[in-house]
């Protein structure tokens, strides 16, 4: 679609999405404020958040309130026995599919990297599900520790740096 | 409820989460230590979030509702977009950081992490109160289902309604 309409090129888009996963929180939303920014400055920004935002933000709204205000109707609630395992799964399988790259990548380093990837996971989800240590306390504690044991190397800056620049920037 | 407190409370879990769900341990400890939330809030919100189109991170958005009403909705709302802007500063500072193999590190330190805790969690979810063996059969023939990648989330959670009324009605 952006590509399409000559926004961004391919490898501009893949540029800019590498930047988005060193940014907290949606992916998607750091992609369409940095897009918008590049477009047209911080107006750029409102109009592409506010266009992937607001339609499904509404229809999210509006489920909830169909669904909490049908939820003591005795069918639904039969219903939503079976809904509410599903998502425990669907979060498992959330993990699985976040895990995979990861995997992939300690597979690739040897099996010393390969190992630690899997005790890294376990040791966060005993402290989190047994010890009930305070999660964001571990996220920080555990990517501190990553900076120790798994260095590596970012994609070069000159091509990043191209395309995030915003349009002021450019001129 | 302190709605200051409870924005925080979501501000901080999207601060340190990667990907649309990498909030919710974080959210599941604190809301449910508050006694904000029961383990039932979060599937609910879950699936509303997987149901509609759009960013699947929106379920935030139905658990403010759910647990807070509409002012929960907006605060939930508010505390999802705000870190998203840090990639401005990422952009920025790119060429600073780009040097240090640390950072490469943090991060995959970071998301390791956001992998364990979502693993703690879904046991918890589905180890939670009132939830049987039947509960335990939807949620695993969900994963084999799901690890197939051939049917989309709203079948399958179609299909586990459908379980839930065969079962329990």
């Amino acid at each position: 679609m952006i590509v399409k309409h000559r926004w961004l090129d391919e490898a501009e888009f893949v540029r800019l999405w590498a930047l988005c996963t060193l940014a907290p929180g949606i992916n998607q939303l750091s992609l369409a404020i940095l897009i918008g920014r590049k477009l047209a400055g911080w107006r750029g920004i409102i109009a592409t958040l506010s266009g992937l935002l607001v339609p499904s933000a509404l229809i999210t709204t509006f489920l909830t309130v169909i669904f909490t205000s049908i939820q003591e109707w005795p069918p639904f609630q039969a219903i939503l026995r079976g809904v509410i395992p599903a998502t425990a799964g669907l979060m498992f399988l959330v993990m699985i599919n976040m895990s995979r790259p990861l995997i992939k990548e300690g597979q690739r380093e040897g099996q010393t990297r390969l190992i630690l990837t899997f005790i890294y996971i376990l040791l966060v989800a005993f402290m989190i599900g047994f010890l009930k240590l305070p999660v964001i306390a571990v996220l920080v504690v555990a990517s501190g520790l990553g900076g120790v044991l798994f260095t590596g190397s970012l994609p070069p800056s000159k091509e990043v740096k191209a395309a995030a620049a915003s349009p002021e920037e450019q001129k | 409820m302190n709605p200051l407190l409870y924005f925080l409370i979501f501000l901080k879990a999207s601060l340190f989460s990667t990907g649309g769900l990498g909030n919710l341990p974080s959210l599941h400890q604190d809301l449910l230590g508050n006694g904000w939330a029961t383990e039932t809030d979060f599937g609910k919100a879950v699936a509303v979030g997987q149901i509609t189109p759009g960013p699947n991170g929106l379920w935030v958005i139905a658990l403010g509702y759910i647990t807070f009403g509409w002012l929960g909705a907006l605060l939930a709302l508010i505390a999802i977009v705000l870190p998203p802007f840090i990639v401005l500063l990422v952009a920025a500072g790119y060429q600073k950081i780009e040097h240090y193999p640390a950072v490469r590190g943090l991060l995959r330190g970071l998301s390791l992490a956001v992998v364990g805790s979502l693993l703690a969690t879904s046991c918890a979810l589905i180890s939670a109160p009132g939830i049987d063996w039947r509960g335990w059969v939807v949620a695993l023939v969900t994963v084999l289902v799901g690890l197939t990648n051939r049917v989309h989330v709203i079948f399958i959670l179609v299909g586990a309604g459908a379980a839930g009324y065969i079962f329990f009605q």
